[in-house]
């Protein structure tokens, strides 16, 4: 049987009924531009990019991209329908149809900004150590709310989100406004604030007297996490219970070797929290690494000349600590 | 059913919830003892220059665990350390002496593991996605990028970062080949590094994703040297990327991590939670929010296998220093929200014996 090099291609008209033979090779990404998947029985019509064949036709004018934006249809609707990660960015990446060589827009489409699963996770955490997780699930609700309105409107692309679209890819500055882009999603709070704490922390180096300070931090941080216990049978909206569980000890048959000895605290007391009260504080050992003490004649000039600048240059960089002498 | 159900709206408990796989290991393969308890963010084999393997694990409960692995496929707990907040990337020095890990404290510390001693050597204005260690003829320092927006190289023995790039967006994800580093940002941002002499931006790519990036892995040509990367996002596709493509149609993408829902017409998408890619045969893994991880063959453009579903999604791999074992974690990825958090839903860290399997295929 001669294999039909359409199927091959993701194109062929005749589907089951063709008279060559459509292998179900678990073959993936096609040389070409139709980027198919043939195991999994997909309507032909649903295509990450534009076909090639549909391109030749219009290469001669360009490209009329109204066109191509049902692919702004059916990516909604596919991510919709298939319960895809609500908080992402999206681009229709449309504009390489238009004969516009520069581009001046971002490829992302208004509005959608990108919230990762670790973010909102941590967002979660830290709104439940701080008593505030119920204001993080209405603010959570709010958020979902306006990130599903959009992909909505881009299910539907009434006229003037449509405009929006073709004249955006085309690099034109028009505003969003008075479509579903236009209406700015609310953003999550603390996940755009960057503290303002000093990013700097200070140690010195192998000298035993000073002890190793942790970072200024403006928010509590908890040394054990806070376990989230789901609601059994309660109505939206209800306050979660959770409780602070203690740090499950070592299974008997095994035991994670902690440091025999712990000098200095790692954590400053001062910055300790009411939540260390009920938790199990591993303080870690601040030793550092290097301990001996190497006396400026066994340095390199290199090194020498490095340790009495007043800062390191990039590449010259001592692998060894510096003598006594010299800090 | 995942699925159409959003966040908020009514509980989701009790018969609603898709029936998972009851057996907890489908694929029969070694158990790591002991596992965290709470999600696992991140797995890393020693590297090639000790000859044991050595596994560690970062989690959403603070530590950092280490276990020695022998060659019956047995797991021995050997120590761990704490962090002051959720760990979300660990990395091993080149010579296997120490591991380094950052997290949500906004902290990275390097833990010396014959010493048993760890100290801080970085700090960031916002929790650190990332850390990598870079190895190069005249520096070796740690690269950290964080949500506030900046990739920091560290001297480990200084205050001050050694160099500071800003990022357009927060970093989501990274990876290091010396001597080029990738680094993938919120806003699909793509950022190629040159890593000799001093880092610096070697360019950007478009990105070929529609949708947020989530995980990146650099691969190698024959040579040995690193010449593109894969690339995951949320939307359950992954592209392959040459950074200097021959012919533009050595870039291509694939959908992966897809499933047939009840609902025929529409596929569920899952998250691509991790790629890596074969130490030996150059072929790659993904691990995906659905529960299974797969692996494929770039260069002939093939599935090899895919796995059975886990009961949870496969939240971290890696594979170790020979390419014999591929380690995968089965933890909730948070991709469903806090409704779907089930603290009692224990987590697992599983050794599957990979080299045969991971063979790439003829070209055909």
């Amino acid at each position: 049987m001669v294999v039909c090099k359409f199927f091959l291609e993701g194109r062929c008209r005749f589907g089951a009924n063709c008279k060559n033979e459509h292998t179900q090779s678990e073959k993936f990404g096609r040389i070409g531009n139709a980027y198919q998947q043939q195991s999994f029985n997909q309507p032909v019509r649903q295509q990450y990019f534009p076909q090639q064949q549909k391109l030749k036709e219009s290469q001669q004018q360009e490209t009329n991209l109204e066109s191509l934006l049902y692919v702004v249809k059916d990516d909604a609707t596919n991510s919709m329908q298939g319960g895809q990660w609500l908080f992402s960015c999206y681009a229709p990446l449309l504009r390489k149809f238009s004969k516009i060589s520069f581009n001046k827009n971002e490829e992302n489409l208004p509005s959608l900004i990108d919230y990762s699963a670790e973010e909102l996770k941590w967002e979660a955490m830290q709104s439940s150590m701080n008593g505030q997780f119920h204001d993080y699930t209405v603010k959570l609700q709010k958020l979902s709310q306006s990130y599903q309105t959009i992909q909505r409107a881009l299910q539907n692309l009434d006229q003037a989100t449509s405009n929006y679209i073709v004249r955006y890819e085309r690099g034109e500055n028009v505003s969003p406004a008075g479509t579903a882009l236009g209406n700015i999603v609310s953003s999550f709070p603390a996940v755009n604030t960057i503290s303002n704490s000093p990013s700097q922390f200070s140690f010195t180096l192998p000298s035993t007297q000073n002890p190793i300070q942790a970072p200024i931090q403006q928010q509590q941080t908890a040394v054990a996490p806070f376990k989230f216990q789901l609601p059994l049978q309660q109505p939206a909206g209800a306050s979660f219970s959770f409780h602070l569980t203690p740090q499950k000890p070592a299974a008997a048959s095994f035991s994670f070797k902690l440091p025999s000895h712990q000098p200095q605290s790692l954590i400053n007391t001062a910055v300790t929290n009411e939540h260390n009260a009920t938790t199990r504080q591993i303080p870690v050992s601040t030793i550092p690494l290097i301990t001996e003490n190497i006396s400026h004649h066994q340095l390199s000039q290199i090194d020498l000349d490095q340790f009495k600048a007043d800062k390191f240059s990039f590449g010259k960089i001592p692998r060894v600590p510096p003598p006594i002498e010299l800090r | 059913m995942f699925g159409s159900t959003g966040f908020g709206g009514s509980s989701f408990m009790g018969s609603n919830v898709v029936t998972a796989p009851t057996n907890h290991n489908p694929m029969k393969d070694f158990e790591v003892v002991s596992p965290p308890d709470e999600s696992i963010s991140c797995l890393e084999f020693s590297p090639a220059s000790i000859p044991q393997n050595f596994l560690i694990a970062g989690s959403w409960d603070n530590h950092v665990r280490c276990w020695e692995i022998d060659q019956t496929g047995k797991s021995i707990p050997k120590s761990q350390e704490t962090m002051q907040g959720p760990v979300l990337d660990v990395a091993w020095s080149d010579d296997g002496s120490k591991v380094f890990m950052a997290g949500c404290d906004k902290m990275a510390k390097c833990w010396d593991l014959n010493s048993n001693q760890s100290i801080q050597v970085a700090a960031h204005d916002a929790p650190i996605k990332t850390c990598h260690w870079i190895k190069s003829h005249n520096y070796s320092c740690l690269m950290t990028g964080s949500w506030d927006k900046t990739l920091k190289f560290w001297d480990l023995r200084q205050q001050s970062p050694i160099l500071t790039i800003n990022l357009p967006e927060r970093c989501y994800c990274a990876d290091v080949e010396y001597p080029v580093a990738v680094v993938s940002t919120a806003s699909r941002h793509l950022l190629v590094y040159q890593l000799e002499n001093t880092p610096s931006e070697a360019k950007r790519i478009e990105s070929p994703l529609k949708y947020q990036h989530r995980c990146v892995s650099i691969f190698k040509d024959k040579k040995g040297m690193p010449t593109g990367f894969a690339l995951g996002s949320i939307e359950g596709r992954v592209a392959i990327q040459y950074i200097t493509p021959s012919n533009p149609k050595d870039n291509f993408t694939f959908k992966c991590h897809r499933s047939n829902g009840t609902n025929q017409q529409y596929q569920d998408i899952y998250a691509v939670n991790d790629i890596k890619f074969h130490p030996v045969h150059g072929t790659l893994a993904t691990a995906g929010s659905d529960g299974r991880f797969s692996f494929w063959d770039k260069d002939s453009r093939t599935k090899l296998k895919t796995s059975e579903q886990m009961e949870q999604s496969i939240t971290a791999c890696c594979f170790n220093r020979d390419g014999q074992i591929f380690a995968y974690a089965v933890s909730y990825d948070w991709s469903k929200g806090h409704e779907f958090n089930n603290p009692q839903k224990k987590n697992y860290i599983f050794l599957h014996s990979c080299y045969e399997e991971m063979k790439p295929r003829q070209k055909s």
